[in-house]
């Protein structure tokens, strides 16, 4: 059962009634994740799951703690009050914490679809099937899952600020696999009739099909062609590094020192914008309750500003920009929403306009090498391909980069038709001089 | 307890499972941050649930729900051999299992003290002394330190008759100096970094850890590798430090020999394995000295408990052998595929997930010369310690790391310090290069609280034993620009 935005009041209230001394936030959160995950063309993890929590942040003289239960009895929010209290009553010392803020205005995000939160396990299982017979039919094997999620999250303090949003989503993940040869592609919408099973096969299996007999590439320098999924993680990665004010404050950021300087290509402007239409996963408010903003990150390669909480906005003399994680933390605050304009090209145009280079579905397991750089580590996977005067001419085996973020930046040759990737909102790009440095195959 | 969970097992049944389990969990948790000289953050948390897993129609459903109710439990019960029926629409063949004995028992985390009895003041009191002492070294930018504990009581009941209560007691904590000088940032952290060392264990651990006592020697070494030379780039011995053995270990054989992996179960997200059946009692995976068992059973292992989630008994199986692969992590399901009994590796990350086949104490076995002497008798080499970075392919072949601190080797002895050294290799390969290991002396388990795996997302909290080894001629200094 989804808790309705007087249910989630009703809630918060209650818990607020058992602080006896200090201020106090509550954050309710209410997921429902059900889950039907295939391999090898067969279901083989089908899963419902739901928990509601309460988080409570209590701040008395200036000393905060939190404590959280999934248990809505009277002594169990009762019990959390009292941990959270004895949690603050124990620090020693000042802590720099945030106020507690009065009511706030937010504007509307339509991100729930009630049909689609509600899905049945077999609906998702009829979808699975669609895949599951094109597969047959082409003798390749599926990996996968299709999820329809439901999230509600609610915040309200002692000052008399509320906020409640609902969301939900439906993802198909498809994997499909010859031996050791994986083709990939995966959709998230936010209505359930958006997305096509048979669509989302279809592609990832003539990848697989397509990557067959693949030939290893040599490591070096190459013009890559990277799809929308593959974008989003030099630009996650780049987003939680260096555009959060804390780790420009702690000048941890490339962006530290450097704004208002030319940092990136003139093609370059990256925003963070909740209010995107084609954001999926988007939330007006923060954990802190305060609305989001759409703040310029990058403006035509120059490095405009990061993305504030509370806190670092009094330190830098500045407003929040509606970015902040549960206070208090060590983290500072995050951009949520990530947009990377794009152009006009497709993916088909940035081939044929190549005379040599790699096309990359995704990459995987990617980590940090130098924090400040930043460069970043990780291998293509499930759809790697060499693509020859102008066309796709055989799959590649999957290969090792190394990678500066803000050099690839700069070598973005083109950038494609943007589309959502859940919470990003990415165009396709053609970089140069991108940096593979090993093979992942002997 | 016991009643709800009974009644949970008779409504599954009536409802058409073949087989169905209960875990009935309650976690208590504990996290204190103290960062730049002030407490961060102060962190509990109580989550309680229950999880229904059945076989019905020859396959797999689960549900869960946080109300632990009579009501509620046949509601969920209900629900699971429900989604179980529509996971059937797409089953190849009806499920089978290996067998497991019947076990009415209780086990609890050998401990002294509750970490979650022990007063928030002293830890708090514990990490500031620590913090002050990494900020009084000149040229320290960032400092920052935690504790955590979990303390999870669960109850698991099988349809075979099982009714085991296990309460799990796990804590840890660790801090790291970051200096940071003109573009380079660089860390120390102690005992290991990401965010320290865990075990099973009582809060005892945390004491014996000594956290001021290593505060200044950390917050210097950050500092000296602002000035320290670059890793150079080429083929090395190298001989690394147990902590980041151990997530090497981790990630090149843990992952690797998880029989649903190897199956394809993860081939949509955390991916599959080079390491497939036919390479069992065939695969040559190190070289002889190399022994490697999963035992949950090894005192103050992060992964160690009585039972895994289906009820199977802890015990300790060799996986490599004299450097041949005789065995995965398995559970019943995956273990029946290959004609052997689980190895009791299935865990799930609280009430609310399905188990999945994961790490629990995967273990190097000693060697005989002790860490020093293994130095001693390399030419030209480089030590690394503490892991930074981690990355592996899909399939667990190619790996780069990447240590916080590593020193280079001349003819037998510790040289000049080296920063961002990384080294990268090929599974057996270079585990077929590994020509010597630390004996008992240098052995530890070492805890990994954050290994991710499963959809939805799971966290399990793992441990890899060992002591310091060498590796020969091992690729080293990869980063385009950091050479």
């Amino acid at each position: 059962m989804m808790i309705d935005k007087n249910q989630a009041q009703e809630i918060c209230k209650k818990a607020l009634s058992f602080v006896k001394e200090g201020q106090a936030e509550v954050n309710m959160v209410q997921t429902v994740a059900p889950l039907t995950r295939i391999a090898n063309n067969t279901i083989h993890q089908n899963v419902e799951t739901s928990d509601i929590s309460l988080s409570l942040r209590l701040d008395i003289d200036g000393r905060s703690g939190r404590a959280a239960t999934n248990q809505f009895d009277d002594e169990s929010l009762k019990r959390a009050a009292g941990q959270a209290t004895e949690a603050a009553r124990a620090i020693t010392g000042q802590q720099e914490l945030p106020p507690l803020m009065g009511p706030q205005k937010y504007k509307d995000i339509q991100s729930f679809d009630q049909s689609t939160a509600l899905m049945e396990p077999e609906q998702r299982a009829e979808m699975v099937l669609k895949a599951v017979n094109l597969a047959k039919q082409e003798k390749v094997e599926l990996a996968g899952l299709v999820s329809n999620l439901l999230y509600v999250n609610a915040l309200a303090n002692s000052n008399g600020l509320f906020a409640y949003h609902r969301m939900s989503q439906l993802t198909m993940e498809i994997t499909a696999r010859s031996g050791i040869t994986a083709g990939r592609h995966a959709k998230t919408v936010r209505k359930a009739d958006q997305l096509d099973p048979e669509k989302v096969a279809s592609i990832a299996i003539q990848k697989c099909l397509g990557g067959l007999n693949a030939k290893s590439l040599e490591p070096g320098e190459y013009t890559v062609i990277l799809e929308p999924e593959a974008v989003t993680t030099p630009l996650m990665f780049l987003s939680y590094l260096s555009f959060g004010a804390q780790a420009v404050q702690e000048n941890l950021s490339c962006l530290s020192g450097k704004l208002g300087q030319k940092l990136m290509g003139d093609n370059i402007t990256i925003t963070d914008d909740a209010y995107h239409p084609l954001a999926i996963w988007a939330e007006p408010f923060d954990s802190e309750g305060m609305p989001k903003k759409k703040v310029t990150l990058i403006e035509k390669g120059v490095a405009k500003g990061p993305v504030y909480d509370l806190k670092t906005a009094a330190k830098d003399q500045t407003e929040t920009t509606g970015h902040g994680l549960p206070q208090p933390n060590t983290w500072g605050p995050m951009p949520r929403n990530i947009i990377l304009e794009g152009g006009s090209s497709t993916l088909e145009d940035m081939i044929k306009s190549t005379q040599r280079g790699v096309l990359v579905t995704r990459f995987w397991y990617n980590r940090v090498v130098d924090r400040k750089i930043p460069i970043i580590t990780g291998m293509t996977r499930d759809g790697t391909f060499l693509i020859e005067d102008g066309k796709i001419s055989c799959g590649v085996k999957n290969m090792r980069y190394n990678q500066d973020l803000v050099e690839f930046f700069n070598n973005v040759e083109t950038l494609g038709l943007p589309e959502s990737q859940e919470n990003m909102v990415v165009p396709p790009l053609k970089v140069n001089n991108f940096h593979f440095t090993g093979l992942t195959e002997q | 307890m016991k009643d709800l969970a009974q009644h949970a097992l008779n409504v599954a049944e009536l409802a058409g499972a073949s087989y169905a389990d209960i875990r009935i969990i309650n976690e208590d948790s504990e996290r204190v941050e103290v960062k730049d000289g002030q407490v961060g953050s102060i962190n509990r948390r109580t989550s309680g649930g229950f999880g229904i897993r059945v076989i019905a129609n020859g396959a797999w459903g689960f549900a869960s729900s946080p109300k632990i109710d009579k009501a509620e439990i046949e509601r969920v019960a209900r629900q699971a051999v429900k989604v179980a029926r529509a996971s059937a629409l797409l089953k190849i063949r009806d499920l089978e299992l290996a067998p497991v004995e019947k076990y009415i028992d209780k086990y609890v985390t050998p401990h002294k003290k509750n970490p979650l009895e022990v007063p928030i003041e002293d830890k708090i009191a514990l990490l500031l002394k620590t913090d002050e002492i990494m900020r009084k070294v000149k040229g320290v930018n960032i400092t920052e330190s935690q504790i955590a504990a979990w303390v999870e009581d669960q109850l698991f009941a099988s349809t075979i008759g099982s009714f085991i209560e296990q309460r799990i007691i796990q804590c840890g904590g660790g801090y790291t100096a970051t200096a940071i000088r003109d573009g380079d940032v660089q860390y120390r952290s102690y005992p290991c970094s990401h965010d320290g060392q865990w075990e099973s264990n009582g809060y005892e651990m945390i004491e014996a850890l000594d956290f001021p006592g290593h505060a200044q020697q950390a917050a210097e070494e950050a500092v000296a590798l602002l000035s320290a030379e670059q890793c150079p780039s080429g083929e090395k011995d190298i001989i690394l430090e147990g902590s980041q053995l151990s997530l090497q270990i981790h990630e090149s054989v843990g992952h690797p020999l998880e029989l649903d992996r190897v199956f394809g179960s993860e081939a949509n997200f955390a991916g599959t394995s080079f390491a497939t059946t036919d390479n069992l009692d065939q695969l040559k995976y190190g070289s002889d000295i190399v022994n490697i068992t999963s035992d949950p059973t090894c005192p103050m292992g992060l992964g160690s408990f009585g039972y895994d989630d289906e009820g199977v008994k802890a015990r300790k199986h060799d996986l490599i052998r004299k450097g041949l692969l005789v065995n995965y992590l398995s559970s019943r399901e995956t273990a029946q595929k290959i004609g052997k009994i689980s190895t009791g590796a299935m865990r799930a990350d609280g009430w609310d997930n399905m188990p999945l086949v994961r790490m629990t104490g995967i273990n190097l076995e000693p060697g005989t010369k002790s860490t020093e002497q293994i130095i001693s008798e390399t030419d030209d080499g480089i030590y690394m310690a503490t892991n930074k970075s981690f990355s592996i392919d899909d399939r667990r072949s190619n790996f780069q790391f990447g240590t916080e601190i590593a020193w280079e080797i001349r003819q037998g002895k510790l040289g000049r310090m080296i920063k961002n050294a990384t080294y990268t290799g090929f599974t057996p390969q270079f585990w077929n290069a590994c020509d010597a290991i630390a004996g008992p002396g240098d052995w530890k388990i070492w805890g990994t609280a954050n290994c991710g795996k499963g959809e939805p997302s799971q966290t399990a909290r793992t441990a890899q034993g060992c002591s310091p080894a060498r590796f020969r001629k091992i690729k080293v200094g990869v980063i385009p620009g950091k050479k």
